[in-house]
C-alpha cells in the first residue's frame, strides 16, 4: 500500500487556496480603506483618509468664515460653522461615495470619494 | 502536512469550488462594468442663493468640465433674467417700472413662463398665484425674517396679489393696480431644470442628475438603460436624510416643497415660507411635504407649492385628473403616493408609515 506523501500538487493546491483567500481579503480591504474625504475651501483642495479620526479646522482668510469638520468612526460631519444659515451643520453625517456637505457662505465643500456606493443618485 | 496529503481530494474540490465561485463573481462584475461604461464627475456650486449639485456621466470624462461650466452659465443667465435679487433683472425692472393700466413689454421667454404660470393658477383654482410677491415679501421668510407681520399689513398686501388685476397680452403684461409684483420663487428652480435639460441635450453628457435646491433634473441614464434612484428629503430629518427612494427615468424633474426648508418658530407655531394665497398666512393644510414628478420642471416645481397649499384630498384629486406622480407627507407622518408610484417608491425613513389613500 502506497504511503500518503506530500506531493507537488498538494503544495500547489495549498498555494491556490492561499491566493484566493488573499484576493478576497484584498478586495475587502480596498473597499474598506478606499474612501477619501476631499475638502475644498476657496478652490484649495485637501484630502484625508476617512478611516482616521481627526478634527479639521478651516479659516477663510478673506471672509473670516470658520468651519470645524469632524472625521469619526468612518463618517464625516460639520461640527461648527460661522455661517448664518447653518445648513451644513444640520446636514447628516456622510460616508458613502459622492455624498457631500456644502457650506455655501464659507465656500467649503466636503465630499466623499470612493468606498461604499450610495443608494441614491442625487 | 500529512493531514494535507490525506485530504487532498477534498481540498481539490474546495479549491475548484472557490475558483468557480470566483470566476462567476468576476463574470457578474465585468457584465456590470460593461453596461456601465460611463465615467462620472460631481460638481458643487450655488445659484439663486441655493446649493447646486451636478452629477454628470459621459463616456469621456474630460468633456464633463465643460458641460458643468455650460450649465453654470445657463443658470447665471436665468438668474439675471428672473431673480428679484438681481437689481437689473427683467423681473426686477418690471416690478419697479410698470405703469398701472398700461402695457409693459416683456421678452418672449419671460412671457412664456408667465403664461404657464397663469394656466397653473387656473388649474389649481388659485392655490398657485404668480403675483404673490407682495405678501411673500412682507413675510420675508426666505430672506431670514423671523417676525409675524400685523394682520392689517397682511390684508393690505393680499389686495395687491389679485390675479384678476394681472393680464398677459401678445408681447407684454398689464397690471391694473399699483404695488403689484411677480417673482419666480415657486417655479424658478423648476424652470431652471427645464433650461438645464436643454443644455444637457446639446452636450456630450449621456446622463445627469442636477439638484437645484428642491428641484432635481434627471436626465438620460448611466449607460445601463435603467431608471435613476432619487432620494426624497425626510421633512423632519437632518439635511440630506432620505424619506424614501423613488425610481425616476431620465426625462423627469422631481420637485419637493415642504415646511422644513425655510421657517421660523414663534410660540410653538412653525411659520414656513409657503404662503396660502387665500389667507396670506403660511399654508396650514395638514401636509409637511409634497413631491411632484413630471417632465415639465416649471410645472413640477409650481405644483409642489400649489398642492402643499391645497392639502391631501384636493391635491390627490388633481394628481389623478392630470396624471401627475406625487408623494405626500402629512403632519402625523403618514406617506401617500399616487398610483403611478406604488411600485417605484420605497419608504426608507423610520417613524413614517406608507398609507393607502381612501378616496373621500
Amino acid at each position: 500500500m502506497k504511503k500518503n506523501k506530500i506531493k507537488k500538487a498538494d503544495i500547489v493546491f495549498a498555494l491556490m487556496i492561499g491566493m484566493v483567500v488573499i484576493f478576497f481579503w484584498l478586495c475587502h480591504w480596498k473597499a474598506k480603506n478606499g474612501s477619501i474625504v476631499r475638502i475644498t475651501e476657496n478652490g484649495i483642495t485637501t484630502e484625508y483618509s476617512l478611516e482616521k479620526d481627526r478634527e479639521i479646522h478651516l479659516k477663510n482668510n478673506k471672509t473670516g468664515g470658520v468651519n470645524k469638520i469632524i472625521i469619526q468612526d468612518g463618517k464625516v460631519y460639520m461640527e461648527e460653522a460661522s455661517c448664518k444659515d447653518q445648513i451644513c451643520v444640520r446636514h447628516r453625517e456622510i460616508w458613502k461615495n459622492r455624498e457631500m456637505i456644502v457650506c455655501l457662505p464659507n465656500s467649503v465643500f466636503v465630499e466623499i470619494v470612493g468606498g461604499e456606493e450610495a443608494d441614491i443618485d442625487n | 502536512m500529512r493531514f494535507l496529503a490525506r485530504y487532498r481530494h477534498i481540498i481539490t474540490a474546495i479549491v475548484t469550488c472557490l475558483l468557480f465561485a470566483f470566476l462567476v463573481f468576476m463574470g457578474v462584475k465585468s457584465k456590470d462594468i460593461k453596461n456601465v461604461n460611463l465615467k462620472s464627475s460631481v460638481y458643487a456650486g450655488n445659484a439663486f442663493g441655493t446649493a447646486i449639485k451636478k452629477t454628470l456621466y459621459a463616456e469621456d470624462k474630460s468633456v464633463l468640465g465643460k458641460v458643468s461650466d455650460d450649465i453654470d452659465k445657463e443658470l447665471k443667465d436665468i438668474e439675471n433674467q428672473i431673480s428679484v435679487r438681481v437689481a437689473d433683472s427683467e423681473v426686477t425692472m418690471l416690478n419697479r417700472n410698470y405703469a398701472p393700466g398700461g402695457k409693459y413689454k416683456l421678452s418672449d421667454t419671460l412671457l412664456s413662463y408667465l403664461e404657464e404660470e397663469m394656466q397653473l393658477c387656473e388649474d389649481t383654482k388659485g392655490a398657485f398665484n404668480p403675483c404673490i410677491r407682495p405678501i411673500t415679501n412682507l413675510w420675508g421668510i426666505e430672506d431670514g425674517e423671523t417676525t409675524i407681520p400685523s394682520d392689517e399689513s397682511i390684508q393690505k398686501a393680499l389686495s395687491y396679489c389679485d390675479t384678476d388685476n394681472m393680464e398677459l397680452c401678445e408681447d407684454g403684461i398689464i397690471f391694473q393696480e399699483a404695488n403689484m409684483m411677480i417673482d419666480f420663487g415657486a417655479t424658478g428652480k423648476g424652470l431652471a431644470c427645464d433650461r438645464v435639460r436643454k443644455v444637457l441635450e446639446a452636450s456630450e453628457a449621456e446622463g445627469a442628475v442636477i439638484s437645484i435646491g428642491g428641484s432635481i433634473c434627471v436626465y438620460g441614464d448611466k449607460g445601463d438603460n435603467k431608471p435613476w434612484h432619487i432620494g426624497i428629503q425626510d421633512p423632519r430629518g437632518e439635511d440630506g436624510d432620505v424619506l424614501g427612494i423613488v425610481d425616476v427615468d431620465g426625462t423627469k424633474t422631481v420637485s419637493t416643497s415642504g415646511d422644513y426648508e425655510k421657517y421660523f418658530e414663534a410660540d410653538g407655531v412653525r411659520y414656513h415660507h409657503i404662503i396660502d394665497p387665500d389667507t396670506g398666512y403660511p399654508a396650514d393644510s395638514g401636509l409637511i411635504s409634497v413631491t411632484v414628478i413630471c417632465e415639465n420642471g416649471l410645472l413640477s416645481d409650481g405644483l409642489a407649492t400649489a398642492c402643499f397649499v391645497m392639502g391631501l384630498d384636493e391635491a390627490m384629486e388633481y394628481a389623478n385628473n392630470h396624471e401627475v406622480d406625487m408623494i405626500f407627507v402629512t403632519q402625523d407622518k403618514k406617506v401617500y403616493v399616487t398610483d403611478g408610484l406604488k411600485k417605484t417608491f420605497r419608504l426608507t425613513a423610520e417613524g413614517y408609515t406608507l398609507e393607502k389613500y381612501e378616496k373621500k
